[in-house]
């Protein structure tokens, strides 16, 4: 991009003022970035048609948008695109596919089931799949549409985290945008039962049997969320879980979408000032402005790149890399679990928080596996903003370099989900390390315990040195 | 800030152009403030109540499971098909041998629920020890309930000797009374006991009892 905007107002050259800045800046050095951007793009008359009523010009298309010399502030930008395609598959696979479970006979292209017995929610995922033009392609690209709506969420935290942007005044959107990754996690968790394979079947048994370890309100949450006994009252379950995963939590995503918008619209974005401030701009010390290159056309030109290669990425890897087949799984059955049983990446570290606690702690093991140690994680992430909270408020993005505390305690974090996943997958590591699970544990232990540790020690003494040398210690 | 001027029951106001901060108000203020606070706490509660309507109404899919009787004295052995199992030609002793067996519906056929899944295993006589009830082998035939006592997944066989559970790895060993010799589980598999018929071949396996303990994660 060479072409950078002084702001957002694309039509009249003036700093945006911040709600929260008191006056608007000095006066912005005029660039003729406006109007070559007018004669590159020669209006037509129903854009002047819809500007007047409308005041595109001004008020939307002018908004500024963040220049970033790295590219990381448009993580979440994937993370919308995944949610529109997300959408879109979504209505493609909820319009065949059929919520029960009890038993039909397939009669489709599958050769395996071809003539039996299976489930009728795992023979229309099985139509859909083996039957429908393009069916499994749709399948797969929502699939892994969720995998990196997930993905580009938890990146986009990451640099959120890193570079501080969720301190004061932006500590809203850090709580809705944590809300966020709360909803998807739990649309992933529903998503993932409805095709009613063996998998599926046994993740969803182990959702419900941890929702009925939480004292005093399991049992009514366990009511609440599943709506009966899973799998004894499959027949129950199965329809909510639908009805939750196509209507209630994306008509709640959708709704914690548009306020994250619309709180950044509000309050502008942090700005990386080595990315958007010099030569011609206003100081790198000025807060009173927001700069960065307007909606339309720049940044729209971006967003639509990042669409389009966010689609291409997705379509590839929903072509190449199939998941969840279950066809190879099978459908669910009462009387066995497969052998090589797992969640999706996302909840591996849950699956590992259960799968660490000794037996010694009984029942109560079961319930800080599965519900205390991910709500402690997830619970300090989302009221982080409230523990490392400036006075003042903040404007700019900081250098991770110089933040060594909460630099060091994001790496440890970070480490901590990947330790417990490793955790998840211990019988994998055993069998990869040729040494059986009781001789892995104890190690297993010590680096889940350790790691995030040591990392916080390394990093936090790195960064400190750091600042010693560069003689910026307080 | 504002106060009440008159004593009509308009809601007359008037700007009390005053900077004293704490004027002191009406009790009908306090009292309409106060009315409000309680039709949204009302109004709330009835909110979240109404999620309870679920619980209220009992559960379609019913939490509860463990009133289904499985075994009682006498209750066959069957496989998957129905078909009876004889302790000739069920397993075999040579090597870590096992399978699905359920109990017999009444009227013959198997009962194949989670619930009613039990596993079927045969060791060498002298093989079990304690905490097994040997009273309840039977020609060196063992069995347990399937599902594992941690999260409700089935457990497998494929860890040597021992029984693994997929899920979180769990281990039991069959010959203790599949106690737990590793994972997360804390409670080992109820034992099922067993005995051989006293009928005209003497030959098929039954239960003489129900389950020795909760199946699965029930209480």
């Amino acid at each position: 991009m060479t072409g950078t905007a002084p702001n957002d107002g694309s039509g009249d050259d003036r700093p945006d003022a911040r709600p929260d800045g008191g006056e608007a800046g000095g006066d912005l050095p005029e660039t003729d970035l406006t109007v070559r951007t007018h004669e590159a793009y020669p209006r037509n008359a129903l854009f002047d048609w819809l500007d007047q009523r409308l005041e595109l010009d001004h008020t939307l298309l002018g908004k500024a948008f963040p220049e970033d010399n790295y590219g990381s502030f448009l993580l979440g930008e994937i993370a919308l695109f995944t949610f529109v395609i997300l959408g879109l598959t979504g209505t493609f696979l909820g319009l065949l596919y059929n919520p029960a479970v009890n038993s039909v006979t397939y009669e489709g292209n599958a050769l395996q089931y071809a003539g039996t017995e299976v489930p009728a929610a795992f023979a229309s995922v099985l139509h859909i799949t083996y039957d429908t033009t393009f069916g499994m392609f749709a399948r797969m690209m929502h699939h892994w549409a969720a995998y990196l709506f997930i993905a580009a969420i938890a990146l986009h935290m990451f640099r959120v985290f890193f570079t501080g942007a969720y301190r004061n005044p932006h500590e809203p959107n850090w709580f809705i945008g944590s809300t966020l990754l709360l909803f998807a996690l739990v649309e992933g968790f529903f998503g993932y039962a409805l095709p009613y394979d063996n998998f599926s079947k046994t993740a969803t048994t182990i959702g419900f049997q941890m929702t009925g370890t939480i004292p005093v309100v399991g049992s009514f949450l366990q009511s609440l969320v599943f709506g009966g006994a899973f799998p004894a009252g499959a027949d129950q379950v199965i329809p909510r879980m639908f009805f939750l995963h196509v209507f209630l939590i994306p008509a709640a995503l959708v709704g914690a979408i548009v306020l994250h918008m619309a709180v950044l619209m509000r309050q502008k974005h942090t700005e990386h000032a080595p990315s958007s401030r010099g030569e011609g701009r206003p100081d790198d010390d000025d807060d009173s402005v927001v700069v960065g290159m307007p909606l339309f056309p720049q940044q729209f030109l971006v967003s639509t790149i990042v669409f389009l290669l966010t689609a291409a990425t997705v379509a590839f890897l929903a072509g190449f890399f199939p998941v969840q087949r279950i066809a190879a799984i099978g459908p669910a059955t009462p009387t066995s679990t497969p052998s090589h049983v797992g969640p999706d990446w996302f909840f591996m570290w849950v699956f590992g928080s259960l799968k660490m606690m000794p037996s010694w702690l009984g029942e109560w093991g079961r319930f800080a596996g599965g519900v205390v140690v991910p709500s402690l994680i997830i619970g300090v992430m989302m009221i982080w903003p409230l523990l490392d909270n400036p006075e003042h408020p903040v404007h700019f993005t900081a250098d991770p370099l110089d933040r060594p505390l909460q630099t060091a305690l994001g790496v440890a974090a970070v480490m901590l989900i990947i330790v417990l996943s490793i955790d998840g997958m211990r019988a994998t590591v055993a069998a990869v390390l040729g040494v059986s699970d009781a001789v892995l544990y104890p190690w297993l232990v010590a680096l889940t315990v350790g790691m995030p540790l040591f990392d916080f020690a390394v990093v936090y003494w790195l960064l400190k040195r750091r600042k010693r040398r560069l003689g910026t210690a307080g | 800030m504002s106060k009440r001027t008159t004593d009509t029951d308009t809601d007359t106001e008037t700007d009390t152009d005053t900077d004293a901060p704490d004027i002191p108000q009406t009790d009908d203020e306090l009292t309409r403030r106060n009315m409000a606070k309680l039709l949204a706490g009302i109004g709330g509660a009835a909110a979240i109540g109404s999620f309870g309507v679920d619980y209220a109404a009992g559960l379609p899919g019913s939490l509860d499971t463990g009133s289904e009787t499985l075994y009682v004295e006498g209750t066959r052995l069957v496989d998957r098909d129905g078909n009876p199992l004889t302790a000739a030609d069920a397993l075999s002793t040579d090597e870590f041998d096992k399978m699905d067996v359920f109990p017999e519906k009444e009227g013959g056929g198997a009962l194949v629920t989670k619930r009613a899944t039990t596993l079927l295993l045969r060791f060498p006589e002298d093989e079990y020890e304690a905490p097994t009830n040997i009273e309840g082998t039977a020609k060196g035939y063992v069995a347990y309930s399937k599902v594992c006592t941690h999260e409700g997944c089935l457990v497998a066989g494929d860890q040597g000797s021992e029984l693994r559970c997929p899920c979180h790895g769990s281990l039991y060993d069959p010959t203790k009374g599949a106690s737990v010799t590793g994972g997360p589980a804390s409670r080992s598999l109820p034992q099922l006991p067993l005995g051989i018929a006293d009928d005209e071949d003497g030959t098929l396996l039954l239960a003489t009892g129900p389950f020795e303990g909760p199946i699965g994660t029930e209480e």
